[in-house]
């Protein structure tokens, strides 16, 4: 008795057993793989199954047929192995698509999370040291050891696909690597029944710890998020509504000589150079916010980005350079209004002196 | 050195001479292609034929239009376009050219 998988080839419907299922899906996923820096990509793909749901119909000799492992081995023999395929493609290899490791956890080499893995993926040490150095630190009783491993386990994602495992590596996403990766995976498959139990008690309990971890981490998440977003917010409401009531409390928390001056500023340049300077901070703030809430990533396209990194730059200089005039008109206004003082006195004194 | 990727090699250098060479009459559907590429021993797996197909049109050499097929999914028909009509003839040119020289040089050695 078999199971039968029911999928959908260039819209046309298909049974097929299910082990056959799973070489015809790795196969076009190696074969996606292989593609992935290829100019249409996509229509090459299209056409490719487009011509097995051809053969497919070609076997299919009545309605409800069940194509075989056996039919789906032959029409990849006919379309050709992955190995054909890069033989005869010779893709741009895309530079941009460069060396440079990224942090993964390692799927294939784990005990918990595949934190130690990564780890050792990443700067290239054998696993071993990073899981001894790793234990020799826990039993040392640094508890940090325990979160450390936690927070990387939480926000580092599992190194998912193929091109993620190279990049893992710090190798460079191209057909030969992808072409190698994939046979090395076969090949492992096999070799790694031993530790199988022990994983799968760890597995779970893992994936329970990190379901916990996870759930606070959101909540954490949340909280710090929403606090992010109410900043800006009460600080343009402010802004808005309560520029006298700021004024007022200003008036009261601030020295006298500092609002004296603050009040001599005639320049409206001033304020609004520095109304950019502390509101474009906040803008971030409040993006950080939004991220932590809605883990929407991309909020301020990367023109917006530019533009309001510049504006705030020529605001900061603005800013210090207006600053820096008002405060010496202000210092020459001062000397005035003593000198004023002075005269006055004086000239009271001499009609007291005239007086007398 | 294996003598299968030295011919791959030559044959890889010819194969858009002669797939423009085939769909240059008629409009013909990526099996037909196939089958005659196979024939003349041109291509060994069907699949390298469609990046093949795809990279044509994307050059501007190739077009193609869509046709319901009584079994199996609708199918995409090639015909060539005027540049690549014009590609062709060069290609067919230096191909003359090649071979002549290529033969010449065999036989005097």
């Amino acid at each position: 008795m078999n199971k039968t998988i029911n999928i959908n080839l260039a819209q046309i419907k298909f049974s097929l057993d299910e082990k056959g299922y799973s070489i015809l899906k790795s196969y076009l996923n190696n074969l996606e793989q292989l593609f992935e820096t290829t100019e249409g990509k996509e229509e090459i793909m299209e056409d490719i199954e487009g011509r097995i749901a051809e053969i497919f119909s070609q076997y299919k000799k009545y309605n409800d047929y069940v194509i075989s492992l056996k039919e789906v081995e032959t029409v990849i023999e006919k379309m050709g192995t992955v190995e054909d395929f890069s033989d005869n493609e010779v893709p741009k290899e895309n530079p941009s698509s460069n060396t440079s490791k990224q942090f993964f956890r390692d799927p294939d080499d784990y005990w918990l999370g595949g934190v130690a893995g990564g780890i050792s993926k990443y700067f290239g040490v054998d696993t071993l040291w990073i899981r001894l150095t790793l234990f020799i630190l826990f039993i040392i009783g640094i508890p940090f050891t325990i979160l450390f491993y936690i927070l990387i386990w939480v926000f580092a994602p599992m190194a998912k696909t193929t091109a993620d495992k190279i990049k893992m590596k710090g190798e460079s996403v191209n057909i030969s690597s992808i072409k190698n990766k994939i046979k090395e995976e076969y090949e492992t498959v096999n070799n790694s029944v031993s530790s199988k139990s022990f994983r799968k008690f760890s597995t779970k309990i893992a994936s329970i710890i990190i379901i916990v971890v996870k759930f606070i981490g959101k909540f954490i998440a949340l909280f710090v998020g929403l606090i992010l977003v109410l900043i800006p917010l009460i600080f343009f409401l402010l802004l808005i509504f309560g520029g006298l009531v700021t004024g007022i409390a200003s008036g009261i928390f601030m020295p006298e000589d500092f609002l004296d001056f603050g009040l001599r500023i005639n320049n409206p340049l001033f304020f609004i150079f520095g109304f950019f300077l502390i509101a474009i901070p906040l803008i971030y703030v409040f993006n950080l916010g939004i991220k932590l809430i809605t883990k929407r990533t991309q909020l301020i396209s990367k023109t917006t980005n530019y533009i309001l990194i510049g504006i705030w730059i020529i605001s900061i200089i603005f800013f210090i350079v207006i600053g820096a005039l008002e405060f010496s008109n202000f210092i020459n206004y001062v000397k005035t209004i003593d000198f004023e003082v002075y005269n006055n006195s004086i000239s009271i004194r001499k009609v007291i002196t005239k007086f007398i | 050195m294996k003598i299968e990727n030295t011919q791959a090699q030559m044959r890889k250098g010819i194969l858009e001479l002669c797939i423009l060479s085939i769909i240059n009459t008629k409009a013909k559907y990526s099996f037909e292609i196939l089958e005659a590429l196979k024939d003349s021993k041109m291509l060994v797996v069907e699949g390298t034929l469609y990046p093949l197909l795809t990279r044509l049109k994307n050059s501007g050499l190739l077009e193609y239009h869509w046709e319901e097929s009584k079994n199996g999914p609708p199918r995409k028909y090639y015909t060539i376009t005027k540049k690549g009509g014009e590609f062709l003839i060069e290609l067919n040119n230096s191909w003359d050219d090649l071979s002549k020289t290529v033969s010449k040089l065999i036989l005097n050695n």
